[in-house]
């Protein structure tokens, strides 16, 4: 891909990765951090030809997230703890309410399996079909269903959503 | 059957077969628990969501920007454009005017731009207008949160950004800022004003032509910008902020 084009490519995915990267590290700056380290990636060694940007960028940025920005464990370990969570500097944008809903979600988004993360990230907030989540995680379109349901299942009994007799798989009769 | 909360899940996503689908429809039309049960699941999205778009409210970072920036002026897009003229004192900006320029300055006017007897403005194309903004524009929240000379993108499809570029105190006893909004290669130049809470944009108009050489901004319409000056400066009653005073407004918004 020639630089130009892949440089606007980067651009119009720029809002869309860096709320995958909020979403993968749970803190502003590290999101940030996580943008920069995959924007200088796919700029230097651009995408394969026969791979879609969209898909191969956010694969990029899921990759850096376990290699590296997780490796530090600068923040990663106080984050999943839930310790770190409620400090993050939000400016005053949000009223506290929201803080704690952000940082109860935020936990347990922290709490989930990394692979399941990465998964429902992609679904749930970027609008990736299994299909083209598949292809930007690199697994089987099975796996990829089976992470979004059990990081659903997980996050939904974190967060303490109250049960209606179901408790994990509903059974009717046919 | 068993209806597994995989499928439930899957059902959400819409990623079934026709006849997983119809049969689940026809479940959740019987079952009360299991249609809870699909909400519950389904909420999982909304908490995502609203936790992590908050993420969109603050400008993307300036070295991700600068990353992606081309390094050939004339490539430079225009919606990462500075505009640093406006630090300078305001006799000291360079307004260029090339004569093939200024007559696009009449074509603008006529398209895009009219100035009432009030000073107000609007303009035409229903890219922007005079009149409050609402608080979830995107404007709003450039306005409320980006300092000058930062380039919030919008969209980067059609180069649509917001470039605030002055920040004062109007004679109204009201916090007013000047923008660049550019949209499919259009400029306008604008001015608004914070009321209590939310931003009215007083005067907007359209900048024909622009070209941008050694970091300083010049364009075509020196007559036109001389018109737009002359309004901005009626409304400033002291000396614009600094970046430190901007900064910490910013931050209590």
């Amino acid at each position: 891909m020639k630089t130009d084009a892949l440089r606007q490519g980067i651009v119009e995915l720029l809002p869309r990765l860096r709320r995958y990267a909020y979403a993968l590290t749970g803190a502003r700056a590290d999101a940030d951090d996580l943008l920069q380290a995959t924007v200088e990636r796919v700029l230097k060694k651009g995408a394969p030809d026969d791979v879609n940007l969209g898909k191969w960028a956010f694969r990029v940025c899921k990759n850096i997230w376990i290699d590296e920005i997780r490796s530090r464990k600068v923040r990663g370990a106080a984050v999943e703890s839930g310790k770190i969570g409620g400090e993050e500097k939000v400016d005053g944008e949000r009223m506290m309410m929201d803080k704690i809903a952000f940082n109860e979600v935020n936990k347990a988004m922290g709490a989930l399996p990394d692979e399941q993360r990465a998964a429902l990230s992609l679904v749930a907030l970027e609008g990736f079909s299994y299909a083209e989540a598949a292809q930007a995680l690199d697994a089987p379109i099975g796996t990829i269903m089976s992470r979004i349901a059990r990081a659903r299942k997980a996050l939904i009994k974190t967060l303490g959503a109250k049960g209606a007799g179901i408790e994990t798989n509903a059974i009717i009769g046919a | 059957m068993t209806i597994t909360d995989e499928k439930l899940s899957a059902y959400i996503d819409g990623e079934l077969a026709d006849s997983e689908l119809d049969m689940i429809s026809q479940a959740l039309q019987q079952d009360d628990r299991l249609a809870r049960r699909v909400e519950q699941l389904k909420s999982s999205n909304h908490l995502i969501v609203a936790a992590y778009s908050d993420i969109d409210k603050t400008p993307m970072p300036q070295a991700v920007l600068d990353m992606l920036e081309s390094t050939d002026t004339a490539e430079r897009p225009q919606n990462v454009v500075p505009f640093p003229f406006h630090r300078l004192p305001r006799a000291a900006q360079q307004w260029a005017m090339p004569i093939a320029a200024s007559m696009m300055l009449v074509v603008g006017l006529g398209l895009g731009m009219q100035i009432t007897p009030t000073g107000t403005a609007v303009q035409r194309n229903n890219v922007l207008a005079a009149g409050a903004l609402d608080k979830t524009s995107p404007l709003h929240h450039a306005l409320e949160k980006v300092a000058s000379l930062d380039t919030y993108i919008i969209n980067a499809t059609n180069d649509a950004a917001i470039t605030p570029s002055l920040t004062f105190m109007s004679v109204n006893g009201d916090y007013c800022r000047e923008f660049m909004v550019t949209q499919n290669e259009l400029t306008n130049r604008a001015v608004a004003c914070r009321k209590t809470t939310t931003w009215e944009v007083q005067l907007v108009a359209l900048v024909p032509a622009q070209n941008v050489e050694d970091g300083v901004y010049s364009t075509a319409s020196a007559g036109f910008n001389a018109q737009f000056d002359e309004f901005v400066d009626g409304l400033i009653s002291d000396e614009p902020l600094d970046a430190d005073e901007e900064h910490a407004l910013l931050n209590k918004w």
